[in-house]
């Protein structure tokens, strides 16, 4: 984004976050869940609630 | 096996036509999301691959010569630039609200895309560096992968003391102001992105103010610090608060039970003030996790003190750096 752009809020941002790949994120994010699944210790299961939080927030956007 | 690839050095980066360190957009596995990372001298070799995550900081890779000498010791460099900080998109949006920034979703989920990568470069054996802002990352990939033998943290923030060291004040000044509020975040990132368009290398030299090693190493490296400045003025201001917010507020999620027993170290600089140092042990400890100084850098450590990276290297994967 130039300073230009960023200064004009209306000018789309060529760098921002868009979301078209959101479904591959998600894609990505069950992956690494799936594979926390095979053998827990405390350790990836704490990981394992951050990446399911990510899940849910995808996926709600990805059903609106 | 490499995905599909596209160089992409017109574009990207910008040094001699020559340089080993061109970028490749690398598509992860079944997917359609792509990454930047630079592979030294472009096909992976038989080496030890030295994965680098980037910090926000120094979005671009380290020196030729620096490459160059890990190349001589058995290891290979693979730089990824992190989503958001070059020439491709963040995270999306609905990761990067404050909610899913503050409960860790959009860290675990840019360490999936990580751990995603080394699937999809087949890498084996990995040697994990973090830098700075990344170290968070590199923890959560750490337990993602099981093709991570070794981590080395270097200049983690994870400590409380983080805002007694950054230099100068006015830089502190902005930086706490993109957590404060979302206004405070434009304005900021404005003031930073105007900082760096007038000068990147001033920009540079007044952040590595407490290192003579720092100091000496962007000299010898300004074309990288100018390109480097450049990233940071196409940054989004959501990556910038994502990527602050995790490095600066304490993340709790470093845990003794997990860092006592894990593969790694934290390699630190000496060239940095008396009540970091001491307080960046007192954290090492109650990780339990063995710490480094280096005599020279701070910020760069890795790159600055080549010679006691490489030890480090050597106590801990002796196989591999005698290759």
């Amino acid at each position: 984004m130039t300073f230009e752009e960023f200064e004009n809020p209306e000018t789309p941002d060529p760098n921002g976050n868009q979301d078209v790949n959101m479904r591959d994120f998600l894609d990505a994010v069950e992956s690494a869940i799936l594979a926390l699944t095979d053998s827990p210790t405390p350790a990836r299961l704490r990981l394992k609630q951050e990446l399911d939080q990510a899940k849910n927030i995808l996926k709600s956007q990805l059903d609106h | 096996m490499i995905g599909v690839t596209r160089t992409f050095s017109q574009t990207a980066w910008h040094p001699e036509e020559q340089d080993p360190r061109q970028f490749q957009m690398i598509k992860l596995a079944e997917t359609s999301i792509e990454l930047e990372v630079m592979i030294y001298r472009q096909k992976l070799a038989d080496r030890v691959p030295l994965l680098i995550i980037c910090s926000i900081d120094l979005p671009v890779p380290p020196s030729t010569q620096f490459c160059d000498a890990m190349w001589s010791a058995g290891y290979q460099i693979i730089f990824v630039r992190r989503p958001g900080f070059g020439n491709l998109p963040g995270l999306p949006d609905a990761l990067l609200a404050k909610a899913q920034v503050k409960n860790g979703s959009a860290i675990a989920s840019e360490s999936a895309l990580f751990s995603l990568l080394i699937q999809t470069l087949d890498l084996k054996n990995v040697v994990l560096l973090g830098l700075g802002t990344s170290n968070s990352i590199c923890y959560r990939l750490l337990q993602l992968s099981s093709e991570i033998q070794f981590c080395i943290y270097s200049n983690p923030l994870f400590h409380p003391a983080i805002w007694d060291v950054i230099k100068p004040a006015w830089l502190k000044r902005m930086i706490r102001q993109t957590l404060l509020s979302r206004s405070g975040l434009q304005i900021a990132v404005r003031g930073l992105k105007a900082v760096l368009r007038r000068d990147p290398i001033w920009f540079y030299r007044q952040f590595a103010q407490k290192s003579p090693g720092d100091q000496a190493y962007i000299e010898a490296h300004k074309a990288d610090f100018r390109e480097a400045g450049l990233m940071l003025q196409n940054m989004a201001p959501d990556t910038f608060y994502y990527d602050l917010q995790n490095a600066l507020i304490e993340d709790t999620e470093w845990d003794p039970e997990i860092t006592r027993d894990s593969r790694a170290v934290i390699l630190a600089g000496e060239e940095t003030t008396a009540k970091w140092k001491r307080s960046i042990i007192a954290e090492a400890d109650r990780l339990g996790l063995p710490i480094v100084f280096a005599k020279a850098g701070d910020l760069f450590v890795p790159y600055v003190s080549q010679g006691a990276f490489l030890e480090t290297l050597k106590a801990h994967i002796p196989i591999a750096a005698q290759i």
